[in-house]
Order: C-alpha cells, then structure tokens, then sequence
C-alpha cells in the first residue's frame, strides 16, 4: 500500500465518523461504523460465535488450486505457484527455494502477517471491547484493533512482523486493514517476505457454524503485478487442546540441520 | 470428518499433496520419494511443538546392539486433527512399531514419518502427501 493510499483509507475512516457525528445515530461505535463494533461488553454480545479453535483446511486449499505452499516439490525443485509474481519476485522465490532455504519460522521465529495465517496450526479469537485479538498455537499474537481508524506510521514497522492491523464489522464479517509487516512471511514457509509498502485486506466471516473463512487481498506492486486474492478456510475444531510455543526448547530442526541426538529420560 | 480425511478416503489426497506441508520449515532435507519402512522398538515419543518425534531402535546387522532412529512428525494438535488416535501415549517404550518414512538425504537415521503401524494394528498418519500416502486412515 502507498502512503497515498494509506492517505485515502484515512479520509475514508475519518468521513465515515463524521457521518457518524452529523447524524447523531446512538447505533454507531466510536470507529463510525454503524451495528455492532465490539466496543463493549453489549456490543460484543451481539458479535457472531467465533469461539473455540480453528485450523486452516489445508487439503481445500491446494484443491482450489491457490495452494501457497513453499513452492517446491518432492526432490526440493522449485514449482509454479498460482501466484501473480513480478518476474524478480519469481527468480527471488526460486533461488531461494533450489538453494533450500528455510524461513525464519524455521529458527524459531515468527512468521508473521500473512504467513501464521497459512499454517495448519490452531488458532483461536478473543474478544474484548475494541480489540479483536488473534493468537496462534505458534505463540504468534495478531492485535486488531476495532477502536480507531487511522494506522501507526509506516516508520514505527520497519521490523515488524505483525504489522499494524485496524478493523471494523460489516454485520457479522470482520474487516480488518493491515499495513506495515515488513519481516512477514508471504507464503506458508513462505521464503519472500513482505516489504514496507505490502497492504492486507482481510474479510473474515464464519461461513457456517464450522467453518470460517477469510477473504484476503495482498498488494504489493514490488512483489504482484496484480492484487494477489485467495480464499482460506478454517475449521472448527473440536476436543483439540492448543500446545504451548516451545519451539526453541523442543525443535530439532534448525535451518536444513537436524539435530538427531537420542531423547534422554 | 475434514476435508483431508474426505480427500483421503477417496484416494484423492495424494495427487493433492504431492508438495506436504510442514508448519514450521520446508521438507528440503527429506526425500519424500524414495521411502523406506524399519520396524523397531519404541524408546520414546516426543509430544512437542513444532514438531513431534518418535524415537525407536532397530536392529542393523551386523551392528550386535540396535541403533537409533528418530522420526519427525506433525505437532500434537495437528496429529489429533488428522488422526484422533494420536496422543502422547498412543505408544509406550518397549511398543513394536514399524514406520513408514521419507529418510533424510543426508543418510543418517532419521526421517519424516508417513506411516506408523503401532501394536494394536492400527497405522497412523504421519505429515500428509510424504510418501504418497494416500490411505493413511484405517
């Protein structure tokens, strides 16, 4: 996203609360937006069942052929990705990919915006007023705030993973508007990362009682010579407990090494 | 049922995830194409994020004592969603099992679990799409 865009978002956020204002509705949140916006405890009453956890439906996913994979095959061959690439994004992604690098997830770090959104992992919302937050089995933690309009400035992400993320309801579908996630990962173990000016726009809904589903947009024109859009969906999941983030305790797995030292008692 | 396991049991899982997925680092160190099967004795079952790991030991002749193995697969909530009967003691030390895998390149004892046969007779998936596993459900 350019920062004439990021400018336009704004005056779109900032004519919305001033409709708001002029016409006095008592039904409109602090964000300007009429219906519930989860600004309080009542408001939140009022938001759809997003409880318990979720995991990404990976095999869906590749069925619809917009599979984000790390873009190899079985012999570590680098394979075409049904996504919209600027010819230095695609040699990027090759080399990376015929020279086996791993991601930063594969050190223990984050993956960042969009990539946790990409894994097969547990995730699970909270709610609470202003604030629609996202954790991940990971440990990674997406905040999304629901009480203001206007991003953080693009200077204070310059190493961010996260990004900054604002949001607002359409009915029952979250809307959420996230810029500035540099060190995020783009694919799932995904070796591009995103860059300054990359912009993500998530439609998030509950498609039914055991499926959610996230409408996403990536634009990037450094990294895409189009809007990059893909559906994912989620599954409920039940009677699964979500694990704690002990990669750095417990993997095995640091970069293409494996540490193979026999487990003690 | 999830969609894997629909795809699974219409054998179509396989063609579909002919690149598996890890949550955590790509599969670059496996070959996933050229898999082997080792039965061995279960030492010890590590229930962990990112990554579980089943370790056994398996005899290698003419070596007169077994040798280590260790198996990565998926972590503890993805194993449950693929297959309910993956817990952290569905094997116990001193179990017989024996494991269908995609060994690392580097040639030592280890690699990404496609198949575990555990006592009982059952047979656990392991990460899907290595191997080419397609019925991984029984």
């Amino acid at each position: 996203m350019n920062s004439m865009n990021i400018r336009n978002n704004h005056i779109n956020f900032l004519v919305a609360g001033l409709a708001a204002l002029l016409l006095g509705s008592s039904a409109q949140a602090a964000n300007g937006y009429s219906g519930p916006q989860g600004d309080t405890w009542a408001s939140i009453a009022q938001l759809p069942d997003w409880s318990g956890t979720f995991a990404l439906d990976l095999a869906g996913h590749l069925l619809s052929g917009r599979a984000s994979q790390n873009g190899s095959d079985a012999d570590g061959k680098a394979v075409a990705l049904a996504v919209p690439l600027t010819p230095r994004y695609f040699y990027l992604r090759a080399h990376d990919t015929e020279n086996g690098k791993q991601p930063d997830l594969a050190s223990c770090l984050p993956a960042g915006v969009p990539g946790v959104m990409l894994h097969t992992l547990e995730m699970e919302f909270l709610f609470t007023p202003g604030r629609v937050t996202m954790l991940f089995e990971e440990g990674e933690v997406r905040r999304i705030f629901t009480d203001r309009t206007t991003h953080w400035s693009l200077d204070d992400l310059d190493d961010s993973y996260e990004g900054d993320s604002i949001g607002h309801w359409e009915g029952k579908t979250l809307v959420v508007d996230t810029v500035g996630f540099p060190k995020g990962a783009l694919f799932q173990n995904g070796l591009l990362t995103a860059t300054i000016n990359t912009h993500y726009v998530e439609r998030i809904f509950l498609r039914d009682h055991e499926h959610l589903e996230i409408d996403a947009t990536l634009t990037d024109p450094a990294i895409f010579y189009k809007p990059y859009t893909t559906k994912l969906t989620y599954e409920r999941q039940d009677g699964i407990t979500m694990g704690e983030p002990a990669c750095a305790q417990t993997a095995r797995e640091h970069g293409n090494y494996i540490d193979l030292t026999p487990p003690t008692d | 049922m999830n969609t894997i396991k629909k795809l699974a049991a219409l054998g179509l899982a396989a063609p579909l995830l002919a690149t598996p997925a890890s949550a955590h680092h790509s599969l670059a160190m496996f070959d996933l194409t050229h898999c082997k099967t080792i039965t061995g004795t279960v030492d010890k079952l590590e229930w962990n994020y990112p990554h579980s790991w089943l370790w056994i030991k398996a005899p290698e002749p003419p070596s007169p004592a077994p040798v280590w193995w260790g198996f990565e697969f998926m972590s503890p909530s993805q194993a449950h969603a693929i297959d309910p009967r993956w817990t952290k003691t569905v094997v116990k030390k001193g179990d017989i099992v024996t494991v269908t895998f995609g060994p690392l390149r580097d040639g030592r004892n280890g690699g990404a679990v496609a198949l575990v046969k555990i006592p009982d007779g059952h047979v656990l998936g392991g990460t899907p799409g290595i191997c080419g596993t397609a019925s991984r459900y029984h």
